[in-house]
């Protein structure tokens, strides 16, 4: 790698050339007495001036013509005199002449008027007068019905009318001359309707307005008392509601045994199936009512069948029997309420009771003498054996609310304090020696029975 | 505005009258806020001049008086009430009164001749084509945007609690009272008094140095001369300037035992005094007014519980100067509103409790919405009191005025004006047109 190749690599020049152009453009020689700050920003070195255009905001422009309004007077046939009162209007508006638009804002309300001779005939009463019916009607006109303002304002000399004293006169006066005028079948629609709307019932009102009034004084005090009653009231209501619920539920499981007075119906082995059958039919009514979509429901199945056009069929559809009869076991069927698929052991299959329970209806069986582990599980053990297990849960069951009922008594009897004392085993003994002494009047020793014993 | 609605205004450049006991409000109607108010207090001098307008009556001249055109509510001084419209017609807005319909507001008890001079005034002075007389209640309750309302209104001369249902005032359950912030001011008078402080008012300052609290003032008086009249009316700047200041409603019945907060008050002289129960107990005496019974009591009607629009002699005497004092029949505001609203019809009560507007200058007291809130909710238990206190100073004061703005601006109302026409047809009995009209 010579110097010159370096050379070119880097673009330097030639060693020759020696830096001979010294920048003798230093400009201007700052003069004397200017500093060299002052100097930098003056003359050749002043700072590049901000430029500002004299410019406005665009006109805006628009491409429609100043529209033309002028000061126009009109006139509002709402009113009887002939005052023109001046608006700015478009011109094009202004020159035609269209109705002035507030006017169809001027309702009159209709309020039936009565002639003379109709006032006579019927709309005679001797509370009011003609004078004082017309004055009414003027003011119901005036105030277009607004029945508090005309309360308010009525003034007649000597009376002094309540609001449903004034509603009563009108909508009485109103609905006879509107039915004189039109016999009410040949009223149209809009009448009739008309005469619905004044239907007034003054000793309602008068009743309904008196009880809002003592609503509306109730003091506060008397409101707190209300609502703390209704609380109250609202509180007694569920904790009924609950005891219901909790009696239902003791209820239930008592349910599962029929009390009847008869119980010989059901010494014979007739009687006890009758009451399985029962039983289970009741079980299979409840158990096919709620999970209503997984099996056909015979409800369900029977419309499904029913509503299938061939109705004449429905009829005769072969009816299906869904519980056992008393011939069945002579027939060899059975009904099970769960089938099992396969083989199984049966042993197995017995349902087992829940876990909290458990150890307590195996002590139980152990005190009667049952072993818990069935030893010959054949069809009718196992079933006595599920019988045995679940008469002893609901026993368990029973125990255990009645104990708590007890407990929950026994607290009520204390709380209350015990007034009576029990009486003392002496005089009840004693009681029981004269009854037995004076009562037979037999001091034979058959008759007298010995007190140990008692 | 979106396209199905229909606007309801028709301006048609009537011009809205609303004159009150202490300012006098008048502008165009569809405005949101009259252009000139003056107050209702004119400077008169001996040869008759009038003057009209803060900038001239607040300077003391030589001779001149300073009297009242309106009490009460009522137009007492005929010539200088017209004085005073021309004033603000020509001169501040710059109208010729014969073009343009005028709307004047009333309050409700204004007596009848009240009624028929104000319509001869406006059609026989001015020269209005087409005039209405408005109620004040309900032009306030149209500034809500209500039509029906229980309005509280508690302003310079009255206090009164109005039912208004459907845009009528009813009668039977319009109470009044002369018990508002002219009392105040008396009695902000007397406490001062007592506590030996005489109030210098501007005028007589012509320049202060400061001072420490509750140190005596350092002054110069100024060498002016004033009428008493004068005097009282510039006394009465600095009791409003307190009441703006200082006055601070308690928001349960005041008891000294319980917080205050106490604040300087800096007095045109310069002096700084710094006010504690006072605060309290001064905006108190609207709610309980009759706790000091030490005040002097003067033989003139006053207007206590339910008033009646009726023509009576009484009427005379009250329009004889009013000097509001408290006597043993004055009521608090909540004692004012339960006999009003006991006297409306039960099925209305409900609607009114949900609408209870306040308006009035002197309802701008601080707290004062708050405390009528609570002690409403005590007598009327439950949710249904709602108040409707607007926070804007315009609209809290000038609430009739605007009612009347609006009113006269809706396109429905140009029906109802009372036209030269009607009134030269009509003949003598103007009351009954009046009576007939409006309503």
């Amino acid at each position: 790698m010579s110097g010159a190749d370096i050379r070119d690599v880097f673009e330097l020049p030639p060693p020759g050339a020696v830096n001979k152009q010294k920048p003798k453009s230093q400009g201007e020689k700052r003069p004397e007495g200017i500093s060299r700050e002052l100097f930098s920003l003056l003359g050749e070195n002043s700072a590049p001036l901000a430029i500002y255009q004299k410019k406005f905001k665009e006109k805006p422009k628009s491409n429609q013509k100043a529209k033309n309004w002028v000061w126009h007077p009109f006139r509002n046939p709402s009113r009887g005199d002939d005052l023109a009162l001046h608006h700015w209007v478009l011109k094009s508006e202004a020159e035609s002449e269209a109705p002035y638009k507030f006017e169809k804002f001027n309702t009159i309300l209709f309020i039936q008027d009565y002639t003379d001779d109709e006032y006579r005939e019927l709309l005679e009463d001797e509370d009011w007068s003609k004078e004082e019916t017309d004055y009414l009607f003027k003011l119901c006109r005036e105030f277009d019905l607004r029945f508090f303002v005309i309360a308010d304002r009525y003034q007649w000399p000597g009376k002094n009318r309540t609001l449903e004293d004034l509603k009563d006169r009108f909508y009485a006066v109103s609905r006879k001359t509107l039915t004189a005028r039109n016999p009410i079948n040949g009223m149209t629609a809009a009448q009739s309707s008309l005469l619905n709307s004044m239907e007034y019932n003054k000793e309602q009102e008068v009743i309904r307005k008196n009880y809002l009034v003592g609503l509306a004084s109730r003091t506060p005090e008397e409101v707190a008392e209300e609502e703390a009653l209704f609380i109250e009231l609202k509180r007694i209501e569920s904790l009924q509601s609950k005891l219901l619920s909790d009696r239902e539920e003791v209820l239930k499981l008592l349910d599962e045994q029929k009390s009847t007075e008869d119980l010989q119906s059901f010494h014979t082995s007739a009687g006890v199936s009758g009451l399985i059958q029962d039983m289970v039919n009741a079980r299979r009514v409840t158990k096919t009512e709620d999970p209503a979509t997984n099996y056909s429901a015979p409800s369900s199945g029977v419309s499904s069948s029913v509503s299938t056009p061939a109705r004449s069929f429905a009829l005769n559809a072969p009816k299906v029997r869904y519980g056992p009869s008393p011939n069945d076991a002579k027939s060899g069927i059975s009904w099970h309420e769960k089938l099992h698929s396969g083989c199984f052991v049966r042993s197995q299959k017995i349902p087992a009771v829940k876990a909290s329970l458990v150890q307590k209806v195996h002590a139980t069986m152990n005190e009667l003498g049952v072993s818990s582990r069935l030893i010959m599980p054949t069809a009718k053990v196992s079933e006595k054996y599920v019988e045995l297990q679940n008469t002893i849960v609901i026993l368990l069951e029973l125990k255990r609310q009645l104990d708590r009922f007890s407990q929950e008594s026994d607290i009520q009897g204390r709380l209350n304090g015990s007034k009576k004392r029990p009486a003392s085993p002496d005089t009840i003994e004693d009681g029981r020696n004269k009854k037995l002494i004076t009562g037979s009047g037999d001091t034979s020793r058959r008759n007298v029975y010995n007190n140990d014993v008692l | 505005m979106s396209g199905n609605a229909f606007y309801g205004g028709d301006e048609v450049s009537a011009i809205v009258i609303d004159p009150g006991s202490k300012w006098t409000r008048i502008g165009f109607s569809g405005e949101d806020i009259p252009k000139c108010v003056l107050p209702s207090n004119y400077g008169e001098f001996e040869n008759g001049r009038r003057l009209f307008g803060e900038e001239y009556i607040y300077q003391p001249h030589k001779g001149m008086e300073i009297k009242r055109s309106i009490s009460n509510g009522w137009i007492q001084h005929w010539d200088a009430t017209l004085d005073l419209w021309q004033y603000a017609l020509k001169e501040r807005l710059k109208t010729d009164p014969v073009e343009h319909p005028i709307l004047v507001t009333e309050p409700f008890d204004n007596p009848s001749e009240n009624r028929v001079k104000t319509l001869e005034m406006v059609f026989e002075s001015l020269g209005s084509p087409a005039t209405y007389l408005a109620r004040q209640e309900t032009c306030a309750a149209f500034a809500s945007g209500k039509g029906t309302a229980c309005l509280i209104d508690v302003g310079y001369d009255r206090a009164s609690v109005s039912a208004i249902h459907d845009g009528f005032v009813l009668q039977k359950p319009y109470n009044v009272q002369q018990f508002a912030g002219a009392a105040l001011d008396e009695i902000i008078a007397g406490t001062l008094g007592q506590k030996g402080y005489e109030t210098t008012p501007k005028y007589l300052v012509r320049s202060k140095h400061p001072v420490g609290i509750g140190e005596p003032p350092k002054y110069e008086r100024a060498n002016v001369e004033a009428t008493e009249s004068f005097h009282r009316f510039q006394l009465e700047r600095v009791y409003d300037e307190w009441k703006e200041e200082c006055a601070l409603t308690s928001d349960v019945p005041f008891d000294s035992n319980g917080t205050i907060i106490d604040s300087e008050f800096e007095f045109p002289d310069g002096a700084r005094v710094v006010f504690g129960a006072d605060r309290y107990q001064i905006p108190e005496r609207l709610f309980k007014p009759s706790e000091d019974t030490t005040m002097d009591e003067q033989d003139d009607e006053n207007e206590n519980g339910k008033d009646e629009d009726k023509d009576e002699d009484e009427d005379d005497e009250e329009k004889k100067g009013t000097n509001n004092q408290v006597t043993k029949g004055t009521l608090g505001l909540s004692q004012l509103f339960q006999n009003c609203i006991s006297e409306c019809d039960v099925d209305i009560r409900n609607s009114l409790f949900n609408n209870i507007v306040v308006c009035g200058g002197t309802s701008l007291l601080q707290g004062f919405s708050f405390r009528l809130q609570n002690d409403l909710s005590k007598i009327y238990p439950g949710n249904r009191l709602k108040i409707h206190a607007s926070g804007h100073i315009i609209e809290r004061s000038y609430a009739s005025w605007l009612g009347g703005s609006i009113l006269s601006s809706l396109g429905t109302f140009h029906q109802l004006w009372i036209s030269r026409q009607e009134y030269d047809e009509h003949g003598a009995d103007r009351l009954a047109l009046i009576e007939k009209r409006c309503k």
